[in-house]
């Protein structure tokens, strides 16, 4: 037999760390995954762990997250930096809601996380966690991108390179359009573009937001109008950052674009997060209680992130609430998520809020979400943002779909 | 403006989510609704591992435990409860672990005591009752199945 087969068809040796306090547990993971073909290394505390971490390139790491006086939580980052990038299970006897958080932030600092398993153990249950567990991140070579200049920045507003892209929303309740999202664009020659990540906060810090909103709005508006002919039900929702909110000059300048655009105030949906550069929040509130007064719809967005509150959503004149991805795309597999989107709708509901639900990408969310009277869905599942150019015919083509 | 969208990795969870918070209790029960050893609870490991490995366990277990419990008594005389906390918790867990059912129970009340006051001595001495009485029937379980294993191969 050729020497190079057989050597390929032994099975690879991979490498577990168990770090827990407790020799009988450390034990049972090392029964219990042997004959899985891993070499398990146990551990008993944080610095053992972190050294270990160091030298060996492990498939997997088993931790306990109530180790003795230090808290097993604190080696995530460790397990994080290690070059093997290994899956992580958790191990607890604390109660739901701890364990809950610590898959929540393993998640958030990108850990591959298999689950977790409440003591005492199964080795059964541990098992079916290995072989289930997620498979290892892509080495994407992520897009670094140099963020612009303020004078590029200030350039592209004046040229027009930033553009509004429109992802579409639509009424769970039967299927229609009922607008679109207007998000800012910076796209480049190559096809490829910059991210608002990378523009958006200098365009704030430089007070580059200004003329961006007004460019963005603008550009929206008269893309709505020429729609508007086709599709008399879809408005078009912009961002308007906090900031551009301390200019008194707002509402008649938005009036002035809409009455160009030939649009009515029912065509725009202005989104404000609030956050704390609300500097003035007086005046933010008179200029939006203004916009308000002049027809246009205001909505609360990233509801439930902390810069969109309850005081915010008391205070101002919203007419809908956008209730944050983060709820939404978590709300299958999260139990705790879903409480709270679907707590956040009821009570929009009883405030006479529409609500609006973003990051939706399954038909099995789209069905919760009507379930409790969910009116609008935003997100993957239905439509990613596109040009003026691609929602054309996609809106000639959803409209003949019948609902 | 809003970001791109980002997606999430599935929350498995082993178990029931557990709706009702454990009590928090003023002192350690001396009459817990468990059995001392939960034997059903070891055939099912054994079925999932090997009888061999559940009895290095609990010999494991038996070595490990008097000290703790030691441990423990050392920790109370010196008013040390942060020492009876960590020590208890091991202890419950471990005990868990080998279908010691009513110790785990009792020394996890221990362990949440802690977490609210000072045992006092009363708790102290029924978690080393309970102990008393689990070490004669892990060592018997074990024995019992090594000589099992033994005939049978």
């Amino acid at each position: 037999m050729d020497q190079r087969h057989r050597v390929a068809s032994l099975p690879p040796e991979k490498r577990l760390l168990v770090v827990d306090d407790e020799r009988v547990q450390r034990m049972l993971i090392t029964h219990a995954v042997t004959p899985m073909g891993y070499t398990v290394h146990g551990v008993a505390n944080l610095a053992d762990a972190t050294s270990h971490l160091a030298h060996y390139d492990y498939d997997a790491v088993v931790l306990d997250l109530s180790l003795g006086e230090t808290e097993g939580i604190s080696l995530l980052r460790a397990v994080r930096d290690a070059a093997s990038d290994p899956v992580l299970i958790f191990l607890s006897r604390l109660d739901e809601r701890v364990l809950t958080a610590s898959l929540r932030l393993a998640l958030g600092m990108n850990l591959r996380v298999a689950g977790m398993l409440r003591k005492p153990a199964s080795p059964r249950a541990l098992r079916a966690l290995l072989r289930d567990a997620p498979g290892r991140r892509i080495q994407q070579a992520a897009p670094r991108q140099q963020p612009p200049s303020t004078a590029e920045l200030e350039s592209a507003i004046r040229n027009g390179a930033i553009v509004p892209h429109f992802q579409p929303q639509v009424s769970l309740r039967d299927g229609r359009l009922v607008g679109v999202e207007a998000l800012a664009r910076w796209p480049d020659a190559a096809g490829g573009g910059r991210l608002p990540e990378c523009f958006i906060p200098l365009a704030e810090q430089s007070g580059l937001i200004i003329p961006l909103t007004f460019s963005i709005m603008r550009a929206s508006l008269e893309a709505c109008g020429r729609w508007r002919a086709e599709h008399p039900e879809c408005r078009v929702a912009v961002n308007i950052s906090p900031l551009v909110l301390a200019d008194p000059a707002l509402p008649d300048e938005i009036e002035r674009l809409l009455t160009e655009a030939r649009l009515g105030p029912g065509a725009l949906i202005a989104e404000i997060t609030e956050s704390t550069m609300m500097a003035n929040p007086l005046l933010a509130a008179e200029v939006l209680t203004r916009l308000r007064i002049k027809g246009i719809e205001l909505s609360i967005d990233d509801f439930g992130t902390g810069h969109s509150s309850l005081l915010t959503l008391l205070r101002l004149p919203f007419s809908e609430l956008k209730i944050d991805r983060s709820f939404i795309s978590q709300c299958e597999t999260d139990a705790e998520a879903w409480k709270i989107a679907r707590a956040t709708i009821s009570m929009a509901r009883e405030l006479g809020l529409r609500v609006v639900a973003e990051g939706i990408e399954t038909e099995a969310v789209v069905r919760l979400l009507r379930g409790v009277g969910c009116e609008v869905g935003q997100g993957w599942y239905f439509a990613h943002a596109m040009s003026e150019t691609e929602l054309t015919p996609w809106l000639s083509a959803f409209a003949a779909v019948p609902a | 403006v809003a970001l791109e969208q980002i997606t999430s990795p599935e929350l498995n969870t082993s178990g029931p989510p557990a709706e009702v918070p454990e009590e928090v209790p003023t002192e350690v029960p001396t009459e817990v609704d468990a059995p001392i050893l939960d034997t059903a609870f070891l055939d099912q490991l054994v079925g999932e591992l090997d009888a061999e490995c559940v009895a290095e366990m609990i010999h494991v277990f038996l070595e490990d435990a008097p000290p703790r419990m030691v441990a423990i008594q050392r920790a109370a005389a010196d008013g040390a409860v942060r020492i009876i906390r960590h020590e208890a918790h091991a202890l419950a867990g471990a005990s868990l672990n080998v279908g010691l059912a009513r110790l785990g129970k009792t020394a996890g009340a221990l362990q949440r005591l802690c977490e609210r006051a000072e045992p006092d001595a009363a708790s102290i001495e029924a978690v080393a009752n309970v102990l008393r009485d689990s070490l004669p029937l892990a060592a018997a379980w074990a024995a019992r199945h090594e000589a099992l294993t033994t005939s049978g191969s």
